[in-house]
């Protein structure tokens, strides 16, 4: 077990103890939960931040029945966070993937113009991959991906077993290998 | 080849696209959730204060509703033992000072038995015992049963003067036409009725409805009336004659007929009348059938006249 986990570990007991010892765990991943939470809801800040919200609020009135596993904390709060995503696609009945158009502040002059432009580019190239993609082969996407969780992580979020997560998250990198356009298809757009 | 060069496209499809993003966190919403926390924080580190309510809250429905829930149980049950219903028994006995005056007209009991004694169908009876009605107080032993009202023919005969009628007094009328009037015979009541002193007379079936009566017609000739020395009246009096000074004619209670009788004044010549006759009334009861009412000296004596062979004779008089 690392360090950072050790340590992890003994915020959460002291969390468990003293509530206000909680408030240390929400400022180490209010960022990463509200950003994967912005992905999910297509850019929707307001939505984004309530939804981040409620998934510490439901963090801290359960975190007595939380049990350290060797995983970083966050994956507890991605799961946490996945379950309300869904409960929101649910309640505004919207469509289950939403892609993003507003990650990119191209007005931004401190970034390099190239380097924004090939991310436009290559989120464009996301979006329309996950048009033909399921709702857990996004997930497991994005999870992978942006969030950078490994697979046991990615089978706690979305509460699949560690035996099957390998095998799923392999059929969806070559689905999606097989919808990214090719060399000779992004020489023709050009 | 590994997994990562084997999606080496798709990795760096999203490193591309992740770095080039740009989430701002807004400070505004992270310090309001955390705000919103550390009062939520303060909620559950704060003693909880026991609702002194909460147990009657809680219970009161379960101790109150199972109680009640047994009572109507029982009640049920034990309506259902009980579901007999006795009719208590009327006291008619002499000793009873509760019986008003109905008691002493009906002498009858009726007797209700009680309906928890008899243990099969054909015991839960009722008897009845006959009203019995005593009339002896009455001291008639028939039940009058008021005549029906039948219609009469009747003259009136007024006389100017006094002395007998002969066929030499003139008559008066004060309309050529003879005046049709119905007076309704007074109805004898059942206090009054007196036994007839006349010979025993035959009584007619009153239940038999009497045949609609056509209008009858008034024939009286012109010389027959002028011949008459006095005031004549002719009335058709459609109601029975009942009337109470003389029971005797109470009987002529037949159907009239509808063919006025040959009777002219010749015959009341046979009567016997004084200067004091204030009124002669003819009452047409049949074609060959007529009594005749004369109120002399303030009293009122009725004669019967038939006629028998083509001649009208007294049969009868009552005084």
């Amino acid at each position: 077990m690392s360090k950072d986990l050790e340590q992890e570990k003994r915020l959460i007991e002291d969390a468990k103890k003293d509530p206000d010892k909680f408030l240390a765990l929400y400022d180490k991943y209010y960022e990463q939960i509200y950003k994967y939470v912005y992905r999910r809801c297509g850019g929707d800040k307001d939505v984004s931040h309530d939804i981040t919200s409620q998934t510490f609020l439901d963090a801290l009135q359960n975190i007595k029945t939380y049990e350290f596993q060797g995983y970083p904390f966050s994956s507890w709060l991605y799961k946490i966070a996945h379950n309300n995503v869904i409960k929101w696609y649910r309640k505004s009945n919207k469509r289950k993937y939403v892609p993003i158009e507003e990650a990119y502040n191209l007005s931004d002059k401190t970034q390099d113009q190239k380097e924004k432009a090939d991310g436009v580019i290559a989120q464009e190239q996301i979006n329309e991959m996950m048009k033909h993609l399921d709702e857990d082969e996004c997930e497991i996407l994005r999870l992978k991906f942006y969030e950078g969780l490994s697979n046991i992580e990615i089978a706690e979020v979305m509460g699949l077993s560690v035996s099957n997560i390998g095998v799923k998250v392999f059929r969806t990198l070559k689905k999606a290998k097989g919808l990214l356009p090719t060399k000779h298809d992004l020489k023709q757009l050009s | 080849m590994n997994e990562n060069s084997y999606f080496k496209d798709i990795i760096d499809v999203f490193l591309r696209a992740k770095k080039a993003e740009d989430i701002d966190i807004n400070p505004h919403f992270k310090a309001a959730t955390r705000e919103m926390l550390s009062y939520k924080i303060d909620q559950l580190k704060a003693p909880k204060i026991k609702d002194p309510k909460g147990f009657w809250n809680k219970w009161k429905k379960t101790i109150i509703g199972v109680p009640a829930s047994l009572l109507a149980v029982f009640v049920v049950v034990f309506a259902l033992q009980n579901n007999q219903i006795t009719v208590e028994k009327d006291d008619f006995s002499p000793s009873n000072t509760n019986i008003l005056d109905e008691a002493e007209i009906m002498e009858g009991i009726m007797e209700t038995p009680k309906i928890e004694d008899a243990e099969k169908p054909e015991e839960r009876h009722v008897k009845i015992q006959p009203l019995v009605i005593d009339y002896s107080d009455t001291g008639n032993d028939n039940v009058v049963i008021p005549p029906t009202p039948q219609p009469v023919y009747k003259q009136t005969y007024v006389p100017t003067t006094g002395g007998p009628i002969t066929s030499d007094t003139p008559v008066i009328l004060d309309d050529p036409k003879p005046t049709k009037t119905v007076e309704p015979l007074p109805t004898p009541q059942p206090e009054t009725y007196t036994e007839p002193t006349t010979a025993p007379v035959e009584y007619i079936d009153i239940t038999e409805e009497p045949e609609p009566e056509p209008e009858v017609t008034t024939k009286i000739l012109i010389e027959q009336v002028d011949e008459i020395p006095s005031q004549r009246v002719q009335e058709i009096i459609k109601d029975d004659i009942l009337i109470e000074t003389d029971e005797a004619v109470n009987h002529f209670r037949e159907p009239i007929s509808p063919v006025e009788p040959n009777f002219d004044k010749t015959v009341l010549e046979k009567l016997e009348i004084t200067d004091s006759l204030s009124s002669v009334n003819v009452h047409y009861l049949n074609e060959d059938q007529v009594a005749v009412e004369v109120t002399d000296s303030n009293e009122t004596r009725w004669y019967m006249f038939e006629e028998m062979n083509g001649e009208w004779a007294m049969t009868q008089k009552f005084d």
